[in-house]
């Protein structure tokens, strides 16, 4: 990983909480959901899912493909 | 978890923070820092000014001598020049005068030579003209025949 | 205000909740002094963020009246080094050109670093200072308060969504919101998924250091709790030696940690702002 340009390089920085932090928000935005449309559990879960989803995708991104973040 | 009022009392104060931040800490000293690199810079700039001045001058001093030193040779040598010239000169004006004086040396021994020519032509017509009236005493008259005479020396 | 669990000599459970509970006024639980609902106020974090905040204000407004543009001294020099440190890091890693990023990244990389340093004062000192003057709870470190670290995550946040507007336009936004993960067959999909990404931003920035901070907290608690056994156990000879190595240890490796908690919040922060400036995405 050595030749990663630097934004990306930094992102790393973050790779450890990126699943945990994407699920996290996926079920908080699910719970706000919920509490809105009344209907519980639906998107709690869905939404908790996709941020599951989400996250092993982004950190999997981030570790194959270092300079993704090059503009 | 516990999110309560705290968090917008801490909002306030990061925002603020920021604010302060921005203007008492980071725009002096980021303007003085600028300030201070451009002073470097500056500097920089003047030494390496002064030194390529220098260099200039340096170089213009060795050529204004370097022209000097080729001035005075060409002085030099022109007035070498101009000596030998003047050497060369004194010559062939004597070379010519002596010439025109054997010239005209020449030219009068010739006609003092030619002079005495005609003069010994002169006398051997009349020797020959004696001579040849001493040979015919009567039949010649030297009147008579003074054209023939004249003629005759001519010839010689 | 002082509830009758956190006399001298309780459990160990009870010392390191007492340790962890916030000096709470407002609408609180009245026995675990917890925060009961939203209009809770936590006065300690509020007043160390507050103090140390006022303490970078001064030392820089002291600073900044006698700035020497020449050859700089002493502490000048140091602030000189910070800043230079943290303008290299927004220009490393920030594309493009904005006059608020690097006075942002610097406000969050000292006050967040003076916030952590309170975590290397030791853990019994100002709650027992403050317990002689009638305070019962204090929890020095508001960066083991998630209040604090939602707090500027969150105004990081607002950054983030305001200079995205600014830069793609309100039409670009939406756009990355409706194409952005799968193209342009999964738009709902998509439409939740950048929002569960934007929204991961700030809340793995303040749990990062939350996270950090609360734990190094606890590992504090845990060794001061060596000591506290030990006064009633036989074995002070070993114990006290040892709490105290595994307390400069652990301290000199939170130094560590304190900073690199502070870098990696004020990297990230220009990060995710140099992200929301870049037009593709």
């Amino acid at each position: 990983m050595g030749k990663t340009s630097r934004p990306a390089g930094v992102l790393l920085l973050g790779v450890g909480t990126i699943l945990s932090s994407m699920t996290i928000s996926g079920f908080l935005l699910g719970y706000v959901t919920d509490y809105f449309l009344d209907t519980m559990p639906l998107f709690l879960l869905g939404f908790g899912f996709l941020g599951l989803l989400g996250g092993t995708l982004k950190v999997y991104k981030l570790l194959t493909h270092p300079d993704f973040n090059k503009s | 978890m516990n999110i309560t009022v705290t968090l917008l009392a801490q909002v306030v104060a990061f925002i603020i923070l920021i604010w302060f931040v921005n203007k008492v800490l980071w725009k002096p000293l980021s303007s003085m820092l600028e300030k201070r690199s451009a002073t470097i810079a500056d500097g920089l700039a003047a030494a390496e000014k002064g030194k390529k001045e220098q260099e200039l001058a340096e170089k213009k001093a060795t050529q204004v001598i370097s022209e000097a030193k080729q001035q005075a040779a060409e002085i030099l040598s022109q007035s070498q020049k101009r000596g030998t010239e003047i050497v060369e000169e004194a010559k062939m004006q004597a070379r010519k005068e002596a010439d025109r004086i054997v010239a005209a040396a020449n030219a009068e021994i010739e006609q003092e030579i030619n002079r005495a020519k005609e003069h010994l032509r002169q006398e051997v017509a009349n020797v020959a003209l004696a001579g040849a009236g001493k040979i015919l005493k009567k039949e010649i008259d030297a009147k008579a025949h003074a054209a023939l005479v004249k003629d005759l020396a001519a010839q010689i | 205000m002082a509830g009758s669990e956190n006399s001298s000599g309780g459990g160990t459970v009870q010392y390191i909740q007492h340790h962890l509970t916030n000096l709470c006024i407002g609408d609180c639980d009245p026995v675990t002094h917890q925060a009961a609902g939203f209009w809770a106020l936590h006065l300690d974090t509020v007043i160390v963020s507050s103090l140390l905040a006022l303490l970078i204000i001064v030392v820089s407004w002291s600073l900044g009246r006698k700035l020497q543009t020449g050859a700089p001294s002493g502490f000048q020099n140091f602030v000189e080094i910070i800043i230079e440190f943290v303008d290299k890091s927004v220009k490393d890693t920030f594309p493009g050109h904005n006059p608020l990023i690097a006075p942002l990244a610097l406000t969050i990389f000292v006050w967040v670093w003076l916030m952590n340093f309170m975590d290397l004062i030791p853990v019994d000192l100002l709650p027992l200072l403050a317990s002689y003057v009638g305070v019962q709870y204090l929890k020095v470190v508001p960066t083991t308060d998630l209040n604090t670290t939602l707090a500027m995550s969150l105004t990081v946040f607002g950054l983030i969504v305001f200079y995205s507007i600014k830069m793609k336009g309100l039409g670009g936004y939406i756009k990355m919101f409706l194409f952005h993960p799968f193209g342009k067959f999964f738009i709902p999909v998509n439409v939740v998924m950048t929002a569960i990404e934007e929204l991961a931003k700030p809340l793995s920035l303040a749990l990062r250091l939350f996270g950090n901070m609360f734990a190094g907290e606890l590992v504090f608690l845990l060794i001061a709790l060596l000591g506290g056994a030990a006064t009633i156990g036989a074995g002070l000879l070993y114990i006290l030696p040892l709490q105290v190595i595994l307390d400069l240890a652990w301290l000199i490796f939170h130094i560590l940690v304190i900073s690199l908690q502070a870098f990696i919040f004020m990297v990230l922060t220009i990060v995710y702002l140099g992200m929301a400036h870049t037009t593709d995405h």
